[in-house]
C-alpha cells in the first residue's frame, strides 16, 4: 500500500495526466515508502524484460494456391462496384418488365345507343379505309399512265417538228449546192467554147 | 523522389486487394510478436506455432473486413486471443500439449535468490513467476509488458472493460513484484 494521492500503479503505467503525474512526482520525492514501491514496480518490469522473445521455429508464409483463390465471380462480387452493378441490374430488370407487352382481357361493354353508333362509325371508317386502300393504287396507276401517254405524244410531235425542220433545211442546202454547181458548169462551158479553134492541128 | 519506409498500413491496403506478397511481408513483421504472445499463453512451442499459422490464415481471410488499418495490431491480437482460448478450452488437448516432452515452455518453480541475479537466472525466475499467474493475469501482463499495448487496446483485444484490464495487470504485478522484487520482509515470508 502507499500513501500517494493517486494510485502509484496508474503513474507507473502512464495512466495519469501531466498535472496528476507532477503531484505524484513531488509526493514521491518526499516519501520513502512510495519511492520504494515505485522502485519495486520498476525492478519487476526490468526483470520481466530480461525474458527474451523467442524466434519463430519456422517462418510462416503463404503461397498462392488456385484451389483457395476466389473465383472470378466471387472476386467481382467482393469488389467495390458491386452495389452499382446490383442497382443497374435491378433498374434494367424493372425496365424490361415494364417494356414487355401486356395482354389485358378485353373489356365487354353493354350495348347502348351511343355504343351502337360508335360501333357503326367505326365499321364505316374501317370500310372507307379498306376502299381507299383498294382504289388508291389503281387511281395512282391510271394517273401515272395518263401523264406518261401525254408526255409521249408531246415528245413525238416535238421530234416530228424538228425532223421536218431539218428536212427542209437539208433540201434548201441541196438546192443551193445544185445552183452553185450549175453556175460553175455554165462558166466551164463558156470557157471551153471560147478556147475552141476550128483550123486543123498541123496549121497552127 | 522521396524514399520512406513501407508502413503496415501500405501493406495492409495492398494485401486487402488480394496481394499475397504484401500479406507475407506483414506476416514476417508480426509473426514473432504473435508467436511469443501465444507461446506465453499456451506454454507450448508446437501449439504456439500452429496457432500462429492459424491466426495469420484467419487474418488473411478476414483482412478485407478491417476498416481502419491503424487498428491492425489490436485486431490481429484479438484473432490470436480467440484462437488461443478456443484451443485452451479443449481440456484433452491442453493436457496433451503440456505433457508433450521437449515442447513445454514451463521452466519450473525456480527459487529466487535474495541477491543480484544474472540475466539468465532472471529470465528463469520470470518464467517461473509467470506460472504463478492465472491465465487472464498472464495474458494481461504479456500484452502490457511484452507487447506494449495501451489499456484501451487491451480492452479491445480481450473484449472487456478497461477497468477489468487494469485490475488484471495490477493484481498480476502484485504477485510478480513479490517474486521478482521482494522486500526483505516478503522474502522472509516466502521462505517460511
Amino acid at each position: 500500500m502507499n500513501c500517494a494521492p493517486f494510485d502509484l500503479r496508474d503513474y507507473f503505467f502512464g495512466e495519469l495526466n501531466a498535472t496528476e503525474a507532477k503531484v505524484i512526482e513531488s509526493h514521491v520525492a518526499n516519501c520513502e515508502g512510495c519511492r520504494t514501491e515505485l522502485d519495486r514496480l520498476d525492478v519487476t518490469r526490468v526483470a520481466m524484460l530480461e525474458l527474451p522473445p523467442e524466434e519463430v521455429p519456422r517462418r510462416i508464409s503463404f503461397v498462392s494456391d488456385k484451389v483457395f483463390e476466389p473465383s472470378l465471380w466471387q472476386r467481382f462480387w467482393q469488389s467495390g462496384p458491386k452495389v452499382g452493378f446490383a442497382s443497374a441490374l435491378l433498374i434494367f430488370a424493372g425496365l424490361l418488365v415494364n417494356a414487355l407487352p401486356r395482354q389485358t382481357a378485353p373489356v365487354v361493354q353493354p350495348l347502348t345507343a351511343t355504343n351502337y353508333s360508335s360501333i357503326i362509325n367505326a365499321r364505316v371508317q374501317e370500310k372507307v379505309q379498306e376502299e381507299v386502300a383498294k382504289r388508291l393504287p389503281i387511281a395512282v396507276a391510271q394517273a401515272v399512265s395518263s401523264v406518261e401517254q401525254q408526255d409521249t405524244v408531246r415528245l413525238t410531235s416535238a421530234v416530228a417538228v424538228v425532223e421536218k425542220k431539218y428536212k427542209v433545211q437539208r433540201e434548201e442546202d441541196m438546192a443551193a449546192m445544185q445552183a452553185t454547181l450549175d453556175v460553175w458548169q455554165r462558166k466551164l462551158s463558156r470557157m471551153y467554147l471560147a478556147s475552141y479553134d476550128p483550123s486543123p492541128v498541123g496549121s497552127r | 523522389m522521396i524514399l520512406r519506409e513501407v508502413e503496415d498500413r501500405d501493406l495492409i491496403a495492398i494485401a486487402q486487394k488480394g496481394n499475397l506478397e504484401a500479406f507475407n511481408q506483414l506476416v514476417s513483421r508480426w509473426e514473432k510478436r504473435v508467436f511469443n504472445y501465444l507461446l506465453r499463453l499456451v506454454r507450448n512451442r508446437e501449439d504456439a506455432l500452429d496457432l500462429t499459422q492459424d491466426v495469420m490464415m484467419k487474418a488473411y481471410q478476414n483482412l478485407r473486413k478491417l476498416d481502419d488499418a491503424g487498428r491492425f495490431a489490436p485486431w490481429l491480437f484479438r484473432i490470436a486471443h480467440n484462437e488461443a482460448y478456443s484451443m485452451l478450452r479443449k481440456p484433452q488437448r491442453e493436457k496433451d500439449s503440456i505433457d508433450e516432452p521437449g515442447s513445454s515452455y514451463d521452466l519450473g518453480d525456480t527459487p529466487v535468490s535474495g541477491g543480484r541475479m544474472l540475466p539468465v537466472e532472471t529470465a528463469i525466475a520470470v518464467a517461473a513467476a509467470l506460472t504463478r499467474l492465472s491465465e487472464e493475469q498472464r495474458e494481461a501482463v504479456v500484452l502490457k509488458v511484452y507487447q506494449g499495448f495501451k489499456f484501451e487496446e487491451m480492452s479491445e483485444i480481450l473484449e472487456c472493460p478497461v477497468s477489468t484490464v487494469k485490475s488484471r495487470v495490477y493484481s498480476a504485478f502484485e504477485i510478480l513484484k513479490d517474486v521478482l522484487a521482494p522486500t526483505s520482509a516478503s522474502y522472509k515470508e516466502r521462505k517460511v
